[in-house]
């Protein structure tokens, strides 16, 4: 349950309280560190013993020993001042203020391949001999690292929006009853992929060693990112009229519900299915027939940006640092192609209510369709692009075939 | 309302038509909504009406279905979620949520940095060592939600969001405190000191468990302390943090007392199990192993601005401080008779 | 009358973005955006909450950026005289319409990654380009580089 790391300064000038005038203490109830104080100024315990005997309160006896202080030899240990920690640190702020890049100096910004400790101990901070485990799993660094995390965290606070106030809701006016419905039915499937983010991250989260912060701080950003677009996206399929649609057959979720280690999550939610939510998203705000509807799923698409820009540089860090794992990503991701294009092909409610989006109408959804069979080629192009950019660049190759058939089609958006 | 059979038909015999359901279209069970915007935007209180705003007491379907979305019977299960809304539920959760949305705030941009001057060692010390036992155990906050998050349904999404929050407003916890150590030429300290409260709010096995250790005890006391920071601080800057932070904190002792006073109310019969979670907690507030020097003679230092027997006597009354406001969060939860079973060691404080 | 496209235009432009913390209030953006239109080309640096550096380069050189706007002089006409009109881009009129409707998208970039950029910053660019709506342009032809 305990563990101890680094070097340990002598500590035995802390003071500890003996049990019996622990326990008379508690019994007269003395404050603690009264206590403490006390026998830091070398009061004898015996003397304290009498002097919480004798009747005198809490109160009184703080009273005496301030008046005293002057007398007194130094009363705190101060050990924790003398810990071998690096000094002389003064990060600045710089164009983005005081960022978590700026205070990256010296070894406080060495962030080793392994972390040992299980502690809740900062990078850069002494341990005391005796902290506790907290049970943090992720222990090395390219099980989750990126070189952007700090940047990324920084930009995610800083681009921050309010979904009940930063969307001009007043600009809504009724559309077609089937377009309404089908943009209910869009939000519906974004909010349960949303959820099912939300559900995968507290997980994975809390199993970040401390020494790894970077990591558990954008992933915290990212958590909260997804019950922004969760709440943002129920809000519009009630804001107008029509209301959510109906459930989808969630087969592109089972893929992240059953992830065993966290490069896989993570390869499946911020690159393979990430990627093909920003388009959605983009499509909702190319489509959009008011103010709401193109803010609403543009900012939804930017910060999925981040998120992508995060499962990218991930993926490249860990083909570069355990190379060996080149061939399980592809798994993985055939896996979860495997799932979405089930989702794509099975599911008839997403797949309709695009089509009247892109048609422009129920009685264009022929062309929609039409339309459809472009958008999807130019999704699973996109993805293509975005892992070869991260070094994954054999993957058009081992694309599940369903999803690699979509690349046939001609293009006919335009 | 339903597509018209005859158009159903009519686009079903296009040329290329790919195979049409459209069932989906007018399956809305409760269809027809159109929340308006109030005085403080499009929040969840306006889309919460109508069969949209029950969340039921109980859920068992096991799978990400949205509140109000029409149910698939093919659809996946995702996991075990709890089942009963008086587990997890807090009625103030939405309000809060949507505050939090509103009150985000950046440590990079937001802090006046250049307000921070070079101060005495010995202060500068017991700074950086108030912000590395800061640091530390902050995000423990951040931690413990996660495991919960996954186990809440999406019928109590709610309770999700404002969960959160509370994970992001930690995540900023944990970076201000860090930057301000990295800030003035000293760096961290030490740490490991509050192992065993803490982990103690990471194996809670019940939600309200954990709520309680953590919402009621562990940032109550925070949150005291933090409203206390401008004794602490030694310029703008500090005093931000410090300002700032409260006001987070606010929201998640909020939300545990809130969430206490809904539980005391529909499972009245968990009174006693709430005290025993509470004589956990309290027992630790001064035990000997919980018992941090190194934070409490750097309080001691900066609360006196350097006199350190003023400072124990500003400590002492923060202490007291803390402990009087939790038990009013208390009564104010319901639970009034906690002031009689107060741990002594909490009790010497008073 | 600066002429589009040239690095005094965007420059009165980014004058224009930038009062009342215009770019600031949308968070920060790091990105090198090129314009290209037929022959010529304009780099963009924006860093942190303001756009930094504006230079006529040369369009071989949008190879080296993260990525490029690309449309024929007509299309950049009547998206900016869509601003004009309007005040910001209307619906059909944004950056992100006119990708999404171009075949090969308005954003262009050999590399996915570095193209993101421009999905990840869309806000900043559209403002950018919808304080154009307050600088008069001259749309004469432009000339061979």
């Amino acid at each position: 349950m305990t563990e101890e790391m680094g070097t340990h300064t002598d500590k035995s000038d802390i003071i500890n309280i003996p049990p019996d005038l622990w326990a008379k203490a508690e019994e007269k109830r003395w404050p603690l560190i009264l206590i403490q104080q006390a026998l830091a100024r070398k009061v004898p315990a015996a003397q304290l013993h009498q002097a919480l005997d004798s009747g005198m309160t809490g109160a009184e006896a703080m009273k005496m020993m301030t008046s005293r202080a002057a007398e007194q030899a130094p009363p705190l240990s101060m050990a924790w001042a003398r810990v071998d920690t690096e000094r002389g640190i003064r990060a600045k702020p710089g164009k983005k203020g005081l960022t978590l890049d700026a205070i990256n100096i010296g070894s406080y910004g060495d962030v080793p391949e392994y972390w040992p400790g299980q502690t809740m101990q900062p990078r850069g901070a002494y341990l005391a001999p005796g902290a506790m485990s907290m049970g943090y799993s992720i222990s090395v660094k390219a099980e989750v690292w990126a070189d952007n995390l700090g940047s990324l965290y920084e930009e995610a606070i800083q681009r921050h929006w309010r979904p009940a106030t930063d969307i001009p809701w007043e600009t809504l006016s009724p559309l077609p009853e089937e377009t309404e419905q089908a943009i209910g039915q869009l939000c519906t499937e974004l909010c349960e992929y949303n959820y099912m983010v939300i559900v995968a991250l507290g997980k994975w989260i809390r199993e970040i060693c401390y020494g790894f912060h970077e990591a558990k701080l954008f992933l915290s950003t990212v958590l909260f990112d997804a019950g922004l677009h969760l709440e943002a996206f129920r809000k519009r399929a009630l804001a107008n009229g029509g209301g959510l649609g109906v459930q989808s057959s969630g087969q592109r979720l089972v893929p992240i519900r059953d992830a065993q280690n966290y490069s896989e999550m993570a390869a499946l939610v911020f690159v393979l299915n990430d990627s093909f939510v920003q388009s959605q998203c983009l499509l909702g705000a190319g489509l959009a027939q008011n103010e709401a509807d193109a803010r609403l799923f543009s900012l939804a698409a930017q910060d999925k940006g981040r998120h992508l820009a995060y499962g990218l540089a991930h993926l490249r860090y860990l083909l570069e640092h355990q190379p060996e794992r080149r061939g399980e990503i592809h798994k993985y991701l055939q896996k979860g192609e495997e799932y979405l294009v089930k989702e794509f092909e099975k599911s008839a409610p997403p797949r309709e209510a695009l089509a009247i989006l892109l048609g422009g109408g129920i009685r264009e959804i022929g062309e929609g369709f039409r339309k459809l069979k472009e958008f999807r080629r130019r999704q699973v192009s996109t993805y293509l692009g975005r892992l070869e950019s991260a070094g994954l660049d054999d993957h058009r190759e081992r694309l599940w075939p369903p999803m690699a058939a979509y690349l046939e089609r001609e293009p006919v958006l335009a | 309302m339903a597509l018209d059979p005859k158009i159903l038909e009519q686009l079903r015999q296009e040329p290329d038509m790919p195979e049409l359901d459209l069932g989906w279209l007018g399956a809305q069970t409760a269809p027809g909504m159109a929340a308006k915007p109030g005085r403080r935007g499009l929040t969840l209180a306006e889309i919460n009406v109508g069969d949209y705003g029950d969340a039921p007491e109980r859920t068992d379907h096991n799978t990400i279905r949205i509140r109000g979305s029409v149910p698939s019977p093919n659809a996946v299960r995702i996991g075990y979620f709890i089942p009963n809304k008086g587990d997890i539920w807090s009625d103030n959760s939405g309000r809060i949520y949507e505050e939090a949305v509103q009150r985000q705030w950046s440590s990079a941009t937001d802090i006046p940095w250049d307000t921070i001057k070079p101060l005495p060692d010995v202060v500068e010390e017991a700074i950086c060592q108030i912000c590395t036992f800061l640091t530390e155990v902050e995000f423990v906050a951040g931690d413990a939600p996660g495991r919960w998050i996954g186990q809440i349904s999406p019928d109590h999404f709610e309770t999700v969001l404002f969960l959160i929050t509370q994970v992001v407003d930690e995540a900023r916890h944990l970076d201000v405190f860090r930057k301000r150590a990295l800030a003035n030429g000293c760096g961290l300290l030490e740490a490991g000191g509050m192992g065993r409260a803490l982990r103690n709010i990471m194996d809670a096995k019940d939600f309200s468990e954990m709520s309680a250790l953590m919402h009621l005890v562990g940032e109550g006391f925070v949150q005291t302390m933090f409203r206390t920071g401008e004794f602490i601080a030694t310029n703008e800057a500090e005093k931000t943090i410090f300002q700032l932070c409260a006001q987070d904190e606010s929201r998640h002792v909020g939300f545990g007392v809130m969430h206490l006073r809904y539980v005391l109310e529909h499972q009245p019969e968990r009174r006693e199990e709430f005290h025993s979670y509470l004589d956990k907690a309290e027992e630790l507030f001064g035990h000997p192993t919980s018992m941090n020097v190194a934070f409490q003679e750097s309080l001691m230092i900066t609360l006196g601005g350097g006199d350190t027997d003023k400072g124990l006597v500003m400590l002492m009354a923060l202490q007291k401080k803390q402990v009087t406001e939790y038990l009013h969060r208390l009564k104010v939860a319901g639970m009034p008779e906690r002031r009689e079973r107060l741990h002594p060691g909490m009790a010497m404080f008073l | 009358m600066p002429k589009f496209p040239s690095a005094e235009w965007f420059q009165e432009v980014r004058d224009v973005a930038t009062q009342n913390d215009g770019l600031r209030k949308l968070g920060t953006c790091d990105a090198v955006m090129g314009v290209k239109v037929g022959d010529q080309a304009i780099e963009l640096t924006f860093e942190a909450f303001d756009l930094v550096n504006i230079r006529e380069i040369q369009p071989a050189e949008l190879a080296n950026i993260d990525f490029y706007l690309d449309a024929p002089i007509e299309t950049w006409r009547e998206m900016l005289d869509n601003i004009k009109e309007h005040g910001k881009a209307d619906l059909k009129h944004t950056l992100n319409t006119i990708d999404f409707l171009e075949p090969e998208g308005f954003a262009k970039s050999n590399d996915q990654s570095r193209k993101d950029l421009f999905y990840r910053y869309l806000q900043t660019f559209q403002r950018f380009f919808d304080a154009s709506a307050q600088v008069e342009t001259d749309f004469a032809t432009p000339q061979p580089v």
